[in-house]
């Protein structure tokens, strides 16, 4: 309790040195926080790009250099013989056409496909309503869910749950309607803006019944490729080796952007890194500059019978105080620059403010800068005070 | 001088020597030095540059250890006493009064003051007002709020020797003490040592200047590491 009380008389005594040694601990820390933060929230903003990303589906349609064969089309049936494969949960008949629909005096043009009762099979989560029952894919029953667009734009001004639409031809009742998707997701999920049991799509929206694609819902994302690969077989066995098919899904694309986000993260941390190191530099200068008078303020305390354990003791309390509050400070300040950008600038590439994981970024930035103030503010204590206080005295 | 039983004698050195070991050479700085001061004196050592006058006042103000001999302070043995007994002692029994003044800059005076008896632990409130008490007795009590550059030399100088009597130490050890002030305020700095001489304080000044040594009753001169000559001046018995 001395020990602190004196520290902060010297502290307050130097009040140069001491907001020097501060100033560079807050820009150090400030600086280093909201970097890190910003690099998160970038990082984090352009994986928001990507958020429309379902892994738990992929496509099968048939490898054709010279355009599609009737042949190559699957009917319900053949599908059906898919759904034994491991780790595949639904295979569907897929493809999504352009249609003018209709509800009420509005009209649109919208896309229009097949789902099960999954909610994996939408794109987004749902805002209003229900999903589509097992009973009504099972029935063929004539329900819908739309997406956000597709619900504005048939509905403009109020809800449309409950409302009849004409997709086409087909008159469907409206049983849910999805979120909005964040601004620049793009959407990757095969979502459609009218979603119909795959049953009733299969009906009345298939030419002939049959379709060129399978849309494919699977448990473990670890397996996928061995699922493509299974069920790739299993259609050119089932087209006695006429037809080979080929895959797509999201899992790739997600390797990708994983790839990239490294990049990105490691970029960000090396910049970090170069201003974690730069501001250390900046706050040991200011520490070594006070050596000389500092080392005859040490020959001076010993003089007068101060030990070397309480010069010592004295000197890492001034920078553990200096240390406490500049990097508290530090933090604040970097904290505050970092949100206020996010939610400014960042915000507008991502639609949604990301969340940032700053507390690794705040606890590796103090715990240097701290490293630093205390080795630097009482290495100088640690000389002097072993010196002969005369020599300390005639330090220069 | 009177042998007086050893709990009377403030200093009490016996053939106490000095080598310096630089590397492989050896400089001896003392050949030798014994002498005793009685409680209550007023010593002035002398010597030119190089007759190990600056390697006595370290031994003496116990900042340095001899290589060989004892040294006897306030009647304990502190010729072998490591680094941080040595600070003890300083804290304890020796007051120092420092040619350059030596305050701690932007502290000001009663901080100054006080600083001995914050390693000495007392409280902070106790340090402050004893401090103060120290302050009035150089005639500085209006002066406890200010700075060392707000004072003047001969006022720093007087804070100084505040500090160095605050823990009421044994020995008043004074190094050149008004060597950077002007002849006037010297005197004022001088007649202070006469007034605590006559309080009966013990009081040791180191010093080159003829003037400054006759104010202490005994002069003890140096020359290459020897006492060359020990003697009692008193010119208050010569006057008669």
């Amino acid at each position: 309790m001395n020990y602190l009380i004196e520290a902060l008389a010297t502290l307050s005594a130097n009040r140069l040195r001491t907001a020097l040694s501060m100033a560079g601990l807050i820009v150090g820390v400030s600086a280093v926080i909201a970097i890190q933060i910003l690099g998160h929230a970038m990082t984090g903003a352009t994986t928001g790009i990507f958020q429309g990303f379902s892994n738990y589906t992929f496509l099968v349609y048939p490898n054709s250099r010279n355009g599609f064969n009737q042949q190559q089309a699957v009917s319900l049936a053949e599908i059906d013989r898919l759904q034994s494969i491991s780790n595949i949960r639904l295979a569907i008949p897929y493809s999504q056409p352009t249609l003018l629909a209709r509800a009420g005096h509005n009209t649109a043009q919208v896309s229009v496909g097949p789902t099960g009762a999954q909610p994996e099979f939408f794109s987004q989560p749902l805002a209003q309503g229900r999903l589509i029952s097992q009973e009504e894919v099972d029935d063929g029953a004539r329900v819908c869910v739309l997406s956000a667009n597709g619900a504005a734009q048939l509905e403009p001004s109020g809800s449309i749950l409950g409302a009849t639409v004409r997709a086409g031809s087909l008159p469907c009742r409206v049983v849910g309607v999805l979120e909005k998707p964040p601004t620049g997701a793009q959407n990757f999920n095969f979502g459609s803006d009218v979603y119909l049991p795959y049953t009733t799509f299969e009906r009345h929206f298939l030419p002939a019944r049959k379709s060129y694609q399978i849309l494919v819902l699977i448990a473990d994302i670890g397996q996928i490729a061995t699922t493509e690969d299974a069920v790739k077989s299993a259609l050119q066995q089932l087209k006695n080796g006429k037809f080979s098919y080929q895959t797509f899904d999201n899992f790739f694309l997600a390797q990708l952007a994983a790839r990239i986000f490294n990049g990105l993260t490691l970029v960000v941390g090396v910049i970090a890194g170069i201003s974690l190191v730069v501001s250390g530099i900046g706050i040991m200068n200011i520490l070594l500059v006070s050596v000389t008078e500092r080392t005859r303020e040490i020959g001076i305390r010993k003089a007068i019978g101060a030990r070397r354990g309480q010069v010592l003791a004295q000197f890492f309390f001034e920078a553990a105080i200096l240390t406490f509050a500049g990097c508290g400070l530090g933090t604040l300040v970097g904290i505050a620059i970092g949100w206020w950008i996010n939610t400014q600038y960042i915000v507008k590439i991502s639609g949604v403010i990301v969340p940032v994981p700053w507390l690794s970024s705040v606890v590796l930035a103090t715990l240097f800068a701290a490293a630093i103030t205390l080795a630097f503010g009482t290495y100088p204590a640690y000389r002097a005070a072993g010196l002969n206080p005369i020599e300390a005295l005639r330090y220069e | 001088m009177n042998e007086r039983d050893g709990g009377q004698r403030a200093i009490e050195l016996r053939e106490i020597t000095k080598v310096y070991a630089n590397g492989a050479l050896r400089v001896p700085a003392l050949h030798g030095i014994s002498f005793v001061i009685e409680r209550g004196e007023y010593v002035a050592i002398m010597g030119p540059s190089g007759s190990g006058k600056s390697t006595l006042m370290n031994l003496i103000g116990c900042l340095d250890s001899p290589t060989s001999g004892t040294y006897l302070l306030d009647g304990v043995d502190v010729s072998k006493l490591d680094d941080n007994a040595l600070a003890a002692v300083r804290l304890r029994k020796m007051g120092f009064v420092f040619q350059g003044f030596n305050l701690l800059a932007r502290t000001d005076a009663l901080r100054n003051v006080a600083l001995p008896l914050f390693y000495a632990g007392l409280p902070a409130r106790q340090r402050l007002a004893l401090a103060q008490l120290a302050l009035e007795q150089v005639g500085l009590g209006d002066r406890s709020r200010h700075q060392p550059s707000q004072l003047s030399g001969g006022e720093q100088q007087r804070v100084a020797v505040a500090r160095a009597l605050i823990n009421d130490p044994a020995v008043l050890l004074a190094d050149e003490p008004t060597g950077n002030l002007d002849s006037k305020t010297g005197e004022e700095i001088m007649a202070l040592f006469s007034k605590l001489h006559e309080s009966g304080r013990t009081i040791v000044v180191v010093t080159h200047d003829e003037q400054i040594a006759l104010n202490a009753r005994r002069v003890i001169r140096l020359r290459d590491g020897l006492v060359v000559s020990d003697t009692i001046c008193d010119f208050f018995a010569l006057r008669g």
